[in-house]
C-alpha cells in the first residue's frame, strides 16, 4: 500500500471508510474513529504486517517505493496510483494489469490530489480567482487531465467519459473507481486542520504496523491525539 | 633658517589613524565576515529565542505564550525519545569514526604502496552529498532487494531487517555514517601526524620503547588538540544529522530513528508549530554550547596537568 510517509498517511482513511467509519464526526468537529469500526480497520491493516502478508519495509514511516516491489516481483499487488503506468510499462517485463480497489462493507478509494487555494493576504484576489475557475472550469480539466494522464474531479468530466490517447482502459477504470470516493472522506481530507490530523494519524498507524501498539490503544490515541489539534 | 610646521588639523587626523591603525586593522579585515555571520546566524539565532516564546503557525500571526513551549516540551514523549536517538547516534558515530579514523590515517601515514590511492578511496565519500549516500545506502541495506541481503540470501543466511526493524536501523544508519566520517576524520589526523616531528619517534626507538609505547606516549598525547577539534567538530555533526535520516528511514520504524532535527522539521513544516521548532532548536544550541564548554574545560585541565 502506497501510504509512505506521514504526510501520505491520510491515504489509509478510505480502508476506515469502506469498514463504516470515520475520522471526524458529522460536523467536523471533533474524532470518532474510537470505536468498533475504527479498532477494526487498524487490526486489519496490522495483522498484513503480523502475518507478513506485506515486506515489513512498506510501513507508514518508510523510504519504500511500493512500484518497485511490485516491479521486482517481490509483491504479486499493489494498491497505488494511476501515475505510475509509464513506470510500470517500461519496468515491468512480467504481465501486469489495472483492476478494482479491494472493498469492504463499502466501496471507497483514495482521493488524493492536489489542491490551490489563494491566500487572505493576497493582493489580487480576483485575479487569483479568476485563474483558480479557469483551473477547474470543465473545458481546462478536460485538456489536463487528457494530456498529463490524470482523473478528473468534476462529475459531468466523469460522465461523459474522458478519451485518453495512450492506456484508456486502464485509466477509465481509475475514473469509474474514483466516483466512490466518500463525499465525507473528501470533506475530512480538505478540513484546515487535516495535515495535523494526518501527522497524528501516521505516527499512530506506525506504531501500530511496527512497534505492536495494539489497535485499541492505536484508535485511542488517534482520538486523543485529533482532540488535541482542536484545542490548540 | 626658519622650520616650517605642517599645519596642526592635519597632524591630529594623522596621528589619530597612525594611534589606531593597528588597533582598527584587524577588524576592518574581519567585518565582511563578521557582517555575515551577523545577518545569517545571530540575528537568526535571536529571532529563534523570541519565536521559542511564541505560538506561531506561519499562517497567523504569532501568540506570545512565554515558556509554554518549553513546558510542553518537557511532557512530549516524543521530544525525549528523539534527544535519546540523537544521543545514541552520536554515541554510535563520534567515538567510533575518530578511532577508526586515527587508525586508518596511521596506517596510511607509512610508506606504502598505493598510498595516495588508499587515502582518495577514503576519503572520496567526505565530498559525496549526503543526499547521494542515503539514497544509496536506502538501496544498499534495502531489506527486499539490497546488495547486502542479496549476499545474505546467496551464502544461506537469512535476509537482516535493516532499515524496517528497530533493532537494525539506528545500526545500519550508524554504519552508513561511519563510512562518510571514517575518511573525514582520517585526513585531519594524517595532517597532524605529519606535524610530528620524527626525531620524537627515533629517540624513543632507541630507548627501547614499542609501537603501542611509542603511540600511547608520544602520537596520542601530541594529537590531542586534533582529537578535542574531531571530537567537537563529529558531535556537532551528530546532533545535526537529518538529511541521512530522512531519506534511508524517515525517523523510522516508529519513533526509533527520529533525531532531534527531524523532529525540529517535523514540528515546523508539517505541524506547522514554528513556535515549539523553535523552542526545540533553542535546546539544541543550549545543549552542544554545554558540550563544546565541558570539553573546553577538560581539555584545559589535562594540559594543566
Amino acid at each position: 500500500m502506497a501510504w509512505q510517509d506521514v504526510t501520505s498517511a491520510y491515504r489509509w482513511m478510505w480502508f476506515l471508510f469502506q469498514h463504516g467509519g470515520q475520522l471526524l464526526n458529522d460536523d467536523l468537529t471533533g474524532p470518532q474513529i474510537d470505536n468498533a469500526a475504527g479498532v477494526e480497520t487498524i487490526a486489519f491493516n496490522k495483522s498484513w504486517f503480523e502475518e507478513n502478508l506485506v515486506p515489513p519495509s512498506t510501513s507508514i514511516k518508510s523510504v519504500q517505493t511500493i512500484e518497485s516491489l511490485f516491479a521486482a516481483g517481490t509483491t504479486a499487488m499493489m494498491l497505488n496510483g494511476e501515475w505510475l503506468i509509464p513506470f510500470l510499462e517500461t519496468g515491468m517485463t512480467a504481465g501486469w494489469d489495472v483492476t478494482y480497489m479491494i472493498r469492504d462493507e463499502n466501496m471507497a478509494s483514495d482521493m488524493g490530489g492536489n489542491a490551490v487555494a489563494i491566500t487572505k493576504d493576497s493582493k489580487n484576489p480576483e485575479l487569483a480567482a479568476d485563474f483558480l475557475k479557469h483551473l477547474a472550469s470543465e473545458e481546462e480539466m478536460k485538456r489536463f487531465c487528457l494530456e498529463g494522464l490524470f482523473l478528473p474531479t468534476r462529475k459531468a468530466l466523469v460522465e461523459q467519459g474522458m478519451e485518453y490517447s495512450t492506456y484508456p482502459e486502464r485509466l477509465n477504470l481509475f475514473v469509474e473507481q474514483s466516483t466512490t470516493v466518500p463525499a465525507k472522506m473528501a470533506a475530512e481530507q480538505t478540513a484546515p486542520l487535516s495535515p495535523l490530523f494526518t501527522q497524528v494519524l501516521g505516527n499512530e498507524l506506525e506504531q501500530a504496523f511496527k512497534i505492536g501498539q495494539s489497535a485499541e490503544e492505536t484508535a485511542r490515541r488517534i482520538s486523543e491525539g485529533i482532540e488535541k489539534v482542536y484545542e490548540q | 633658517m626658519a622650520v616650517q610646521q605642517a599645519p596642526k588639523v592635519r597632524q591630529t587626523e594623522q596621528s589619530w589613524w597612525a594611534r589606531n591603525q593597528r588597533r582598527l586593522t584587524p577588524y576592518i579585515f574581519i567585518a565582511p565576515n563578521m557582517l555575515v555571520f551577523t545577518v545569517f546566524l545571530f540575528v537568526p539565532m535571536v529571532f529563534a529565542i523570541y519565536m521559542s516564546l511564541n505560538e506561531w503557525s506561519l499562517i497567523e500571526a504569532p501568540t506570545f505564550i512565554g515558556l509554554g513551549n518549553y513546558v510542553a516540551m518537557a511532557q512530549d514523549p516524543q521530544f525525549w525519545q528523539s534527544l535519546w536517538n540523537t544521543l545514541l547516534y552520536t554515541a554510535g558515530t563520534v567515538p567510533t569514526s575518530i578511532v577508526i579514523g586515527l587508525v586508518v590515517a596511521i596506517g596510511l601515514n607509512r610508506k606504502l604502496p598505493a598510498r595516495g590511492l588508499l587515502r582518495s578511496i577514503f576519503f572520496v565519500p567526505v565530498v559525496i552529498s549526503m543526499v547521494a549516500v542515503a539514497l544509496v545506502g536506502a538501496w544498499i541495506f534495502d531489506d527486499s532487494y539490497g546488495v547486502i541481503n542479496n549476499g545474505l540470501t546467496a551464502l544461506g543466511f537469512d535476509p537482516v531487517p535493516w532499515l524496517s526493524s528497530q533493532r537494525w536501523a539506528m545500526v545500519t544508519l550508524v554504519v552508513a555514517t561511519l563510512w562518510v566520517r571514517i575518511g573525514f576524520n582520517m585526513v585531519v589526523y594524517l595532517a597532524a601526524l605529519q606535524g610530528i616531528p620524527p626525531e620524537v619517534y627515533e629517540a624513543a626507538h632507541i630507548d627501547g620503547a614499542t609501537g603501542w609505547n611509542r603511540f600511547w606516549n608520544i602520537t596520542r598525547p601530541l594529537l590531542g588538540p586534533t582529537t578535542f577539534l574531531l571530537v567537537i567538530l563529529n558531535v556537532i555533526y551528530s546532533i545535526h544529522v537529518f538529511d541521512l535520516i530522512y531519506v534511508m528511514t524517515a525517523g523510522g520504524p516508529g519513533f526509533s530513528t527520529t533525531v532531534l532535527v527531524m523532529y525540529v522539521y517535523q514540528a515546523a513544516f508539517e505541524n506547522l508549530q514554528m513556535g515549539y521548532a523553535s523552542a526545540m532548536g533553542v535546546v539544541l544550541f543550549a545543549l552542544l554550547l554545554a558540550f563544546t564548554a565541558f570539553q573546553w574545560r577538560i581539555t584545559r585541565q589535562s594540559e594543566g596537568v
